[in-house]
């Protein structure tokens, strides 16, 4: 954690700060690599920013932070009015086993946490969804806080929710008290 | 002669792996992996790092039991799936951390599947 702390204290002070008007804005791309225990703190914060993600031995993975670090502290982005970086951090390969900390790392949070408002809006909807015949047993496409389209086939929504709005994390629910559950008996399935 | 496809045996036991190949929402750019015929699992499943590569967005979330009959929420991915002849387009998946794709019954039952294990071979065709 102790380097986690030390890299987002470097992106913090990378902005111009008080230097804004001496500089122009300029976009920031980190170069680092960071331990495998602290990839999942990393992840959830900057998982935005990650571009590529490449997994390293231990062994070089801690020097090469140290170094990158130092480097970091040693040239502020604030002096030099260009400087771009590249994000690396642990990769996975398709199929690799990876444990739950390394999973967190490969799941672009900004989305999830944008359909999980969706997600949350539609939860609060629910109950005015379920008294409208308009809506009762069908599919809901929640964009913005908003119902934006409906359908009794979720399928054909999705295709013109997307088609119109473009391809972000949309929520798509079912506007019903049941609950299904849905089975995936293969042990692999994980 | 009927077009069949042998059991892959580097699984063991021997499974049914069909050459399949995926996309997102109106992408041209179609990935290929191997998916393993799976008539027990309700829904389709493909590999978690493939999802992050195809940067694809979570659409519905459904409770999903799993062989142990722990149930557990998650998202669904909508893509667009080609096999054989077939296309499935905005068909929703899973994810999870998997090596091939798993394909369901969502898939399966729009064709006819003839399953000869005894023989290693499968034939996936037209109804």
């Amino acid at each position: 954690m102790a380097i986690a702390k030390e890299i987002k204290s470097s992106l913090e002070s990378a902005p111009l700060g008080d230097r804004e008007e001496e500089y122009p804005p300029v976009e920031y791309e980190i170069s680092l690599r960071v331990p495998v225990e602290d990839v999942g703190d990393f992840a959830w914060r900057y998982g935005s920013k990650i571009e590529k993600i490449e997994k390293v031995k231990p062994e070089k993975e801690k020097r090469e932070s140290e170094e990158e670090i130092k480097a970091l502290r040693g040239k502020p982005a604030a002096t030099t009015s260009r400087t771009f970086f590249v994000p690396h951090l642990p990769h996975f390969q398709i199929g690799e086993k990876t444990t739950g900390v390394e999973k967190r790392a490969i799941i672009n949070q900004e989305d999830l946490e944008v359909w999980e408002k969706e997600k949350n809006a539609f939860a609060m909807l629910k109950k005015f969804l379920l008294s409208e015949e308009n809506y009762k047993g069908k599919f809901v496409a929640v964009y913005g806080g908003k119902i934006v389209d409906h359908d009794a086939d979720d399928r054909e929504l999705a295709k013109r929710v997307y088609e119109k709005y473009g391809y972000h994390p949309i929520y798509f629910g079912r506007v019903t008290e049941e609950i299904k559950i849905i089975e995936v008996p293969s042990p692999e399935y994980g | 002669m009927k077009k069949m496809d042998r059991y892959d045996i580097t699984f063991e036991p021997p499974a049914p792996i069909a050459e399949i190949k995926i996309s997102k929402p109106f992408s041209l750019e179609f990935v290929p992996l191997k998916g393993k015929i799976d008539s027990g699992a309700d829904k389709s499943v493909i590999p978690d790092a493939l999802r992050e590569i195809m940067d694809l967005k979570p659409g519905k979330e459904i409770i999903v039991k799993g062989y142990d009959g722990r149930i557990t929420s998650k998202p669904t991915y909508y893509i667009t799936v080609l096999l054989k002849e077939f296309r499935f387009d905005f068909i929703d998946v899973l994810s999870s951390d998997r090596k091939e794709m798993l394909i369901g019954r969502d898939i399966i039952n729009n064709f006819k599947l003839l399953l000869d294990g005894k023989n290693k071979y499968f034939e996936i065709m037209d109804p």
